[in-house]
């Protein structure tokens, strides 16, 4: 199964330096994860533990490298939601 | 004297309205000159009456003014929007049965998840318990919808002398800001304040929010709603306003695990905007649908969301505002049985729903009665099929409507 779909991996690559939220299923610890890529030029949003994942700020061009990245389950758009009335 | 016949409400509408638009007008005619009733040349009445001599019509300044001129023309209201006041949904759901069993959410821990909370709001002051901020700097409601929702859920009526007293109003609230003052947030603000919940051990979450477009229930937000279903926290989810088309839910609506709740109205018929199943991987949601209407429910100071009746309550329609209904009947529940999990609450709630008569992608399982479920019996079959709203709706239309014996 592909870590991304297709649709976002494109866009991604469309837009190297632009900017995308992103949340990240990642496999073993998520503090552990969340240390790791504050030491990259990605900013971390959330670390969130219930299902094991990274809330994320990263350009298209980092978060093409987090793809390769071992311990990355799922990368898919963090996208908005809203009040429902 | 024509003045007199026209009503303040009317006159202030008049002045407020440029001189051409039309104003949706009750006119009550004299009995005794009924056979030389004025009538406006060119306009139809969009109801006539039969209990009292009267019609309800459109009708511009000049129309009205002439009217009320008009030897024949007793009165002259303006027709008005009904609002399914909090009291009234509440008692649809017969929350109050439950209240006179003795539980009314004493001890009970309500997460609601949404644009914050004005805590100094007379009918939630006091039972703050917590409060977490995900985004912007205070967990204060600079929006107006999370103090409406929580006080649907949880609000105790002070401020209207006990008049609109929510679902649960003795229980405690656990309140995250993860909607800014537009109403918007992300979905990773909206798990990170799920994960609060959860620590702070709250019995039921609810979340009057979402996202757009069909989905299968495997986006992060509905898997976090499921990881905290299987924590033991159960979820409420609003199904979305993008009906009445089909496959309109969206995340997290379209959690496995959660109550996905639609809208309804005080008259048991499925809100049109109410969002409609199946999921995008075909299962039916909502699972089940509460008052979402007109509700009339707290207003935090200094917001003007939805339509502002006084200082302190506003009036909102949504199924943000069904779902509070389905979070505090849980909280409910749990209290008179503890031991029930989140999976045996939502089949409780589903087996006593009332089937009012919509398919299933529309109504879930049927509309929500806390006592019902809290008896653990199946709703009675409802006396009537849905009837199509009549012209003319309003507040004087539907009360000339009750009189006349109709639901």
């Amino acid at each position: 199964m592909p870590k991304a779909d297709a649709h976002l991996i494109q866009r991604l690559q469309q837009s190297p330096d632009g900017d995308f939220h992103l949340i990240l299923r990642v496999a073993g610890d998520v503090a552990d994860v969340a240390e790791r890529l504050r030491a990259t030029p990605v900013e971390v949003r959330h670390a969130l533990r219930l299902i094991g994942a990274v809330a994320v700020r990263a350009q298209g061009k980092e978060a093409l490298r987090l793809l390769d990245e071992p311990w990355l389950v799922r990368m898919e758009e963090d996208r908005p939601v809203h009040a429902l009335s | 004297m024509e003045g007199q016949k026209i009503s303040k409400a009317l006159s202030a509408a008049m002045l407020q309205k440029p001189e051409t638009e039309s104003l949706p007008v009750i006119v009550k005619y004299r009995r005794e000159q009924l056979a030389a009733k004025a009538l406006v040349k060119g306009v139809a009445p969009t109801y006539q009456y039969s209990l009292i001599p009267a019609a309800a019509m459109r009708l511009n300044r000049e129309q009205i003014t002439w009217l009320a001129e008009q030897a024949s023309v007793e009165h002259l209201w303006l027709d008005m929007p009904v609002h399914a006041l909090l009291d009234e949904s509440v008692r649809l759901i017969q929350a109050p049965a439950v209240w006179q069993a003795g539980f009314r959410g004493q001890g009970m821990r309500i997460a609601i998840l949404d644009t914050g909370i004005d805590p100094n709001h007379p009918d939630v002051a006091g039972r703050i318990a917590a409060t977490a901020t995900f985004v912007g700097n205070s967990y204060r409601d600079d929006n107006g919808h999370g103090t409406h929702v929580a006080s649907i859920a949880a609000g105790n009526g002070a401020a209207s002398h006990g008049l609109y007293v929510g679902v649960a109003p003795e229980a405690s609230l656990y309140v995250a800001k993860v909607l800014a003052a537009d109403g918007s947030g992300m979905m990773s603000d909206v798990m990170a304040g799920v994960e609060w919940a959860v620590e702070q051990k709250a019995h039921v979450i609810g979340l009057s929010l979402g996202s757009s477009g069909p989905c299968d229930g495997t986006d992060a937000l509905s898997v976090t709603c499921d990881a905290a279903v299987e924590r033991g926290v159960v979820v409420c989810v609003a199904a979305g306003n993008s009906g009445p088309g089909r496959y309109t839910v969206g995340s997290p609506g379209c959690a496995r695990q959660v109550i996905t709740v639609g809208a309804s109205d005080d008259q048991d018929q499925v809100a049109s905007f109410s969002s409609r199943g199946p999921t995008s991987d075909g299962r039916v949601k909502p699972d089940i649908v509460f008052p979402g209407v007109g509700i009339v429910a707290a207003r935090a100071a200094g917001t003007a969301m939805g339509q502002v009746v006084d200082e302190h309550y506003t009036s909102a329609s949504g199924t943000s505002m069904a779902t509070p209904h389905a979070v505090g009947a849980v909280a409910l529940l749990l209290q008179a049985n503890p031991s029930l999990t989140p999976r045996e609450v939502k089949e409780l709630l589903m087996r006593t729903a009332r089937n009012i008569g919509y398919e299933a992608n529309a109504q879930g399982a049927g509309r929500g009665d806390v006592y019902q479920a809290y008896l653990g019996e199946p709703s009675p079959p409802p006396p009537e099929p849905p009837q199509p709203p009549e012209p003319g709706e309003g507040c004087f239309t539907t009360l000339l409507r009750l009189l006349r014996g109709g639901r």
